[in-house]
């Protein structure tokens, strides 16, 4: 018998191990991620870089259908799907990664400072949650972008900024009750500073619950960039999946060219709904009242 | 109970402040202002200070957004450069057309989302639980402008059940009934585009409120009983989950709109969400302005009534 006891996120692992269809979603994510790390790799051994331009399909004046050439087709300007595609990824995960990071942070240290000092402060900040969690999120987004104008640096802030208090409240309602327990005592009689308390002793506790927060967030990251670049308020030239579906959103292209469309938007939903999967399922995988 | 409800209000007024203030300030610093070098570019400094004066612009931010909101408080919420008319009438006469289509999203969502959430959770972990589970996650992984392209490929291109764009059948000048019927028929598409992707968090909700009161003693106790499955379901389940979900339906609405923005502006209906994206293209400060306004008050108005109605129907929650 091992009687080696397993750590929270070990058992979450084994759990989350018998979930069948978000395992499956990881692996879907880890495909996408593989293939916007080496995107530039692939371009090389295909032999097409993401500005390049077929002259046959450009003299044609049509975007060209799916082939073996072109796996998922070509636009009108003869620029390969694929190729977009994948470097698509890279931007469309990379402000993901960004925006989620930047909300982690700001959640962690704000529903940190919360729950560990409750009171005055704990008061003041779920008051501020409630107040960001009333704004119209979609409407501000479009306005912030307006003024400053189309650029990938401020929708990867902007989401951060505007994406925090979920995982603050998470933070919050567990460091309430982490910081009532005894190695908290401990942490005390050795006199260690707050901040040495917060960042070293409570939030390592809240690993796990992060990770789930982090997943969902990704998702919905990119679900939200991919809006905002179909509405061309995300930089016009980076090839971004809403970018693609947005210069291809003429009725005629629509009816007629399905592949410039429905490729980039496929590439969204089966991304989102990954993280949504994985994210779930490491949800439920926690939840010890879940089977 | 009218302590309760006055104490919502002033709270709710407070926030609205928070927000008006947050909103005045992101305007504030937006470069390009009224008055610039942008304007002309021989304009002399003093020029640009005079029209500063006039204009009120010397004076610092504070207290202009105390001039803002003492006009925006009597009705004044700028001039729309846009439409050339008062950004408040602007808005009054488009708001309407944003509530034909919210509102029936709502019910209708609603009426699809209550008994899909309550089947999913009677048949947990069975076959029809997982495929509604499957719809609702593809629900919400779906952007909506995406299902929009989908939606007006099959069924106004191919099918060609619906028109695919505006509010009325131009130049048809229909009244009456035929009137009614024409809106009906362009509404057919955002609708269901807006019914789709915002049915899911209203089919979690029910679904796992509805597995917690499956597993309370008095459902067991029912069951225990010997009465029917179904009128356990249903006279000692479901009844018990109708309150969070009576709250739930008015959080919904400022989301509601909020989520339409994109949705209406793609079938080109006349509404809220379509001109606040028109007033961002054109740069229309005001208009701008006045519709966050607009979303904000309505946001805030959905968890106004909810928290109303949760206290008048729940007696738990205390009311002082």
């Amino acid at each position: 018998m091992n009687n080696k006891s397993q750590s929270p996120l070990a058992i979450m692992f084994k759990r989350f191990k018998r979930n069948k269809m978000a395992i499956v979603a990881l692996y879907i994510l880890g495909i996408i991620a593989l293939l916007a790390i080496f995107a530039p790799v692939i371009s090389k051994v295909i032999g097409m870089a993401p500005g390049d331009i077929d002259m046959n399909v450009l003299l044609e004046g049509r975007p060209a259908s799916p082939s073996l050439a072109h796996f998922f087709g070509t636009d009108e300007a003869g620029r390969d799907i694929f190729i977009r595609l994948l470097y698509g990824a890279r931007v469309s995960l990379t402000i993901g990664l960004v925006a989620v990071s930047i909300s982690t942070v700001l959640g962690v240290s704000i529903g940190g400072a919360a729950g560990f000092y409750g009171g005055m402060i704990d008061n003041l900040i779920m008051r501020l949650i409630e107040v960001i969690n009333v704004l119209p999120v979609m409407v501000l987004l479009i306005t912030l972008v307006a003024i400053t104008g189309p650029n990938i640096y401020m929708i990867m802030v902007v989401l951060g900024i505007t994406g925090w208090t979920g995982i603050a409240r998470q933070i919050r309602g567990q460091l309430l009750s982490l910081r009532e327990q005894e190695f908290m005592l401990a942490t005390k009689a050795l006199g260690l500073s707050d901040a040495r308390k917060i960042f070293i002793h409570l939030i390592p506790n809240t690993t796990s619950y992060l990770i789930v927060s982090i997943t969902l967030g990704m998702a919905g990251a990119i679900l939200s960039e991919s809006m905002l670049s179909f509405l061309g308020l995300v930089s016009p030239t980076a090839p971004t999946w809403g970018n693609m579906i947005n210069a291809a959103r003429e009725l005629y292209n629509i009816q007629n060219y399905l592949w410039l469309w429905v490729t980039p938007g496929a590439a969204i939903f089966i991304t989102v709904m990954s993280f949504n999967l994985v994210g779930t399922g490491l949800r439920y995988a926690l939840d010890p009242k879940s089977k | 109970m009218l302590k309760y409800i006055i104490r919502r209000v002033i709270v709710s007024l407070f926030i609205l402040f928070l927000m008006t203030v947050m909103i005045y300030t992101i305007f504030a610093f937006a470069p390009g202002g009224p008055v610039g070098n942008t304007l002309d570019p021989n304009m002399t400094q003093e020029a640009i200070a005079r029209l500063k004066v006039r204009y009120g612009l010397d004076q610092p931010v504070y207290l202009r957004y105390f001039y803002w909101l003492r006009s925006a408080l009597s009705g004044d919420l700028g001039y729309s450069i846009q439409y050339s008319k008062p950004a408040a009438d602007v808005i009054k006469s488009y708001m309407w057309n944003s509530f034909i289509l919210a509102v029936p999203a709502i019910i209708i969502s609603n009426l699809i989302a209550i008994p899909l959430g309550v089947l999913s959770a009677v048949k947990n972990n069975k076959f029809t639980d997982k495929m509604i589970t499957f719809f609702t996650f593809a629900s919400i992984s779906s952007p909506s402008f995406f299902v929009a392209l989908i939606f007006l490929k099959i069924f106004a291109m191919d099918l060609q059940w619906a028109p695919f764009s505006g509010m009325v059948t131009p130049g048809a000048g229909y009244t009456g009934f035929a009137y009614a019927m024409d809106v009906m028929r362009h509404a057919a598409l955002p609708l269901s585009v807006m019914v789709f992707t915002g049915i899911a968090g209203m089919v979690i909700f029910v679904r796992s409120f509805m597995l917690n009161v499956l597993s309370q003693d008095y459902v067991r106790t029912a069951r225990a009983k010997g009465i029917t499955e179904s009128s356990v379901i249903f006279k000692h389940a479901f009844r018990n989950t109708l309150i969070p979900i009576v709250t739930m339906f008015s959080g919904i609405l400022g989301g509601l709109f909020g989520g339409s923005i994109i949705i209406e502006s793609m079938f080109g209906w006349p509404g809220m969400g379509t001109i606040s994206l028109g007033a961002v293209t054109f740069r229309d400060y005001p208009l701008i302005m006045a519709s966050n306004i607009f979303f904000a008050v309505l946001m805030l108005l959905g968890y106004l009534i909810s928290d109303i109605v949760y206290g008048l129907v729940d007696p738990r929650v205390k009311l002082d």
